[in-house]
């Protein structure tokens, strides 16, 4: 028996060399569907590593505090500078609260100016966040300064922060100290140039190297004396007070407002499971398309074996006159249909391994392709002939052997 | 004990009104090493006998027996098995399949027993070098002649060293050179000690056979023996009438044969009375004993 099957897959191979083009176009649709099914779950596997490192990047001891109606999902839209509603907003009152806390070290709180208008001259700039805050964001994100000073918050306020990918487009270059440019017609001077944040894509934070920092004073001041803080981000004074500082700010926020929970604090541990929800999320939304892609690789399958079984129905019936069993039939056109979609499980391997140093050369995704998922896809690929390829050589394993030789 | 016995063997097929009767009470009983030729026009049953007797089809009445086993009943993979065990085919279209070699047509039999990949070709290219091959292994069939490709049926039929060989009109595709050859070919495996049963429409191929079964309409109306080497006596007699054939013979598809056999104009034209005897299981007298005077 096991010899059998060496020489089933020789005979496999040899029919689909024989009819080479209907062969790559069935085997292409089997490429297709696994090299989109581990594209797919490898950048999601990406993404979900590069939150994770961000998150370390800025430390896990972060707190975030958000007002309740700003739950991550919204705060895509708050990042992509989508107003945020007035109820959606912590107050100065909550950051002095949080300030006073013992266990507190910095805190700093983080207020978008909803769509400002960027100017370096007459060239109006787009592309680009405007963010109030304190100094106090540069130690509680972890960051530090490249070039310059962070800005002065008593007195003078027209001072500004650029993240590095903000000064590049300002200004053509990582370094734009002593520059000025205008928002809403304000000018700011440029006091300091911020080293490189890591940035992880759908990500639920801003991308801070497209930011443009400015004082709350100021960025209050620019939107008519009212600006809605998004987040207060805090840093506790060490990594084990991490769960008493959350219990101090829930309580005395709470407190503050007369007992109603209307704010989220959250550990960043609590952020990178909402991350990694919405990325499972979009990843298992575009797994399902690539599974369609793969089902519908798999009826090109039964579709070709069919076709196949029906031109060699002569073949079948001499076959047959010779002593093979249905059985034999059977396994013989099964392995061809295996042969198919395992190579087409190959070669789609072959093409999203390619795709992913493509996506890391071109893009800021960095894909992961564990060796589990790549086992997962020849499995897939397996599972696709063995299913797709059953009914047609079930067929050819019926047929009568006098009316098969009638047809060679 | 004769190595194929049939009795009252009939094959129906359609149902109702579109009843047909291929073979209607066919009795026969074929002793070890006999070349058996069958003759007869197209429909008389010739093919049909053939296909029940090599277990590619099921009779719809009687008993058939291999070496006094019943199998008429036996299921289809069972029948496939007693056929790579025990029957060698040899087809008139030769029937190689396109994509193998030669060594590999040959050797596919043996595929089908479970030998392992390098005992089943070491036994074809022995086959293949008996049969005067050798250089030819390797060769896909369609670079191969007419008698080539006859020549490796012929070995595929023989590597699993059967005892019947059922020869559907081994020659009807070659030219007189390559016919020659291959009934040679199948003269040497009889006396090697196998059984031929051999379908054809050439009288001249008789020399080859020791016996000569007629059919006509489904049954056998005539069973003679004959010298090897000659051609049987009823089919000499219409080696004569060949040339003759009239157009009205081609209308009526009667071969110049059928005129020459004796009692062959007895035989009832219709084929109700032949489909009710058939289905309702009645036995003919007159039918039996024309056979029985026929082989004596």
């Amino acid at each position: 028996m096991k010899s059998f099957s060496r020489g089933d897959i020789g005979v496999a191979l040899r029919s689909i060399r024989s009819s080479r083009s209907r062969s790559f176009l069935t085997i292409f649709g089997i490429v297709i569907g696994v090299a989109a099914a581990i594209t797919i779950v490898s950048v999601g596997d990406g993404i979900k590593n590069q939150i994770a490192d961000n998150i370390n990047n800025v430390g896990r001891d972060l707190i975030i505090v958000r007002p309740d109606s700003l739950q991550p999902t919204n705060a895509i839209s708050a990042i992509v500078g989508e107003s945020v509603p007035a109820n959606a907003s912590l107050s100065s009152n909550d950051l002095k609260i949080i300030e006073s806390l013992s266990n507190v070290q910095y805190a700093a709180p983080l207020g978008i100016l909803p769509s400002p208008t960027l100017k370096v001259g007459d060239q109006t700039i787009s592309g680009l966040q405007v963010v109030g805050t304190t100094n106090n964001v540069i130690p509680v994100l972890n960051q530090s300064l490249q070039f310059g000073d962070s800005f002065n918050q008593i007195g003078i306020n027209n001072d500004a922060m650029l993240g590095q990918g903000a000064s590049i487009k300002l200004f053509g270059a990582d370094e734009s100290l002593g520059r000025t440019f205008t928002i809403n017609g304000q000018s700011l001077f440029i006091r300091g140039d911020l080293s490189s944040f890591y940035s992880a894509p759908l990500s639920i934070d801003l991308d801070f190297n497209n930011v443009v920092f400015i004082p709350y004073s100021e960025a209050t001041a620019l939107n008519g004396g009212k600006l809605s803080t998004y987040e207060i981000l805090v840093k506790p004074s060490s990594p084990g007070a991490i769960s008493s500082v959350v219990s101090e700010i829930e309580s005395s926020l709470s407190q503050a407002r007369g007992g109603v929970q209307n704010f989220s604090v959250l550990e960043q541990k609590n952020s990178l499971t909402a991350s990694d929800t919405i990325v499972s999320l979009l990843t298992n939304l575009i797994a399902v398309a690539a599974g369609i892609s793969l089902f519908v690789g798999g009826i090109g399958i039964m579709n070709m074996m069919l076709v196949t079984v029906s031109e060699r129905t002569g073949e079948i019936g001499i076959r047959k006159a010779i002593g093979a069993t249905n059985r034999q039939i059977l396994r013989q056109f099964l392995m061809e249909a295996i042969m198919l979609s395992l190579t087409g499980g190959v070669f789609g391997v072959i093409a999203a391994l390619l795709v992913d140093v493509g996506l890391r050369i071109f893009t800021s995704l960095q894909p992961t392709t564990p060796w589990p998922t790549i086992s997962l896809a020849f499995g897939l690929s397996l599972a696709i002939g063995i299913i797709f390829g059953m009914i047609p050589a079930a067929k050819a394993a019926r047929k009568d052997p006098i009316d098969a030789l009638r047809h060679s | 004990m004769a190595i194929i016995e049939i009795n009252d063997i009939s094959k129906v097929y359609g149902y109702g009104a579109a009843t047909t009767v291929a073979l209607d009470e066919v009795n026969l009983s074929i002793e070890q090493n006999e070349f058996v030729a069958i003759m007869g026009p197209s429909g008389s049953g010739k093919s049909t006998l053939m296909n029940v007797i090599g277990l590619l089809d099921r009779p719809t009445h009687g008993s058939y027996k291999i070496n006094g086993r019943n199998v008429e009943k036996l299921s289809q993979n069972q029948r496939a098995k007693l056929r790579r065990d025990r029957i060698g085919f040899i087809f008139q279209s030769f029937s190689l399949l396109p994509r193998l070699t030669v060594l590999e047509n040959v050797a596919l039999p043996l595929a089908y027993k479970g030998m392992s990949t390098t005992r089943r070709l070491k036994a074809a290219s022995q086959m293949i070098n008996r049969l005067g091959l050798a250089d030819r292994e390797y060769y896909l069939p369609r670079y191969l002649s007419g008698g080539q490709m006859q020549t490796v049926a012929i070995a595929r039929a023989l590597i699993n060293n059967p005892a019947i060989i059922i020869a559907d009109e081994p020659t009807g595709n070659l030219d007189s050179n390559d016919s020659r050859l291959i009934m040679e070919l199948l003269s040497d495996i009889h006396k090697d000690g196998t059984t031929i049963l051999m379908v054809t429409h050439n009288p001249e191929l008789t020399r080859y056979a020791n016996r000569v079964v007629y059919m006509r309409d489904g049954m056998i109306i005539q069973d003679e023996l004959t010298a090897l080497g000659l051609v049987a006596p009823t089919a000499r007699k219409s080696l004569y009438y060949l040339p003759h054939k009239t157009e009205e013979d081609d209308l009526a598809g009667v071969s110049a044969l059928m005129k020459v056999i004796p009692g062959s104009d007895s035989v009832p034209e219709s084929k109700t009375g032949r489909r009710s005897k058939a289905t309702k299981k009645t036995k003919s007298k007159t039918k039996r004993s024309k056979s029985r005077k026929a082989k004596s």
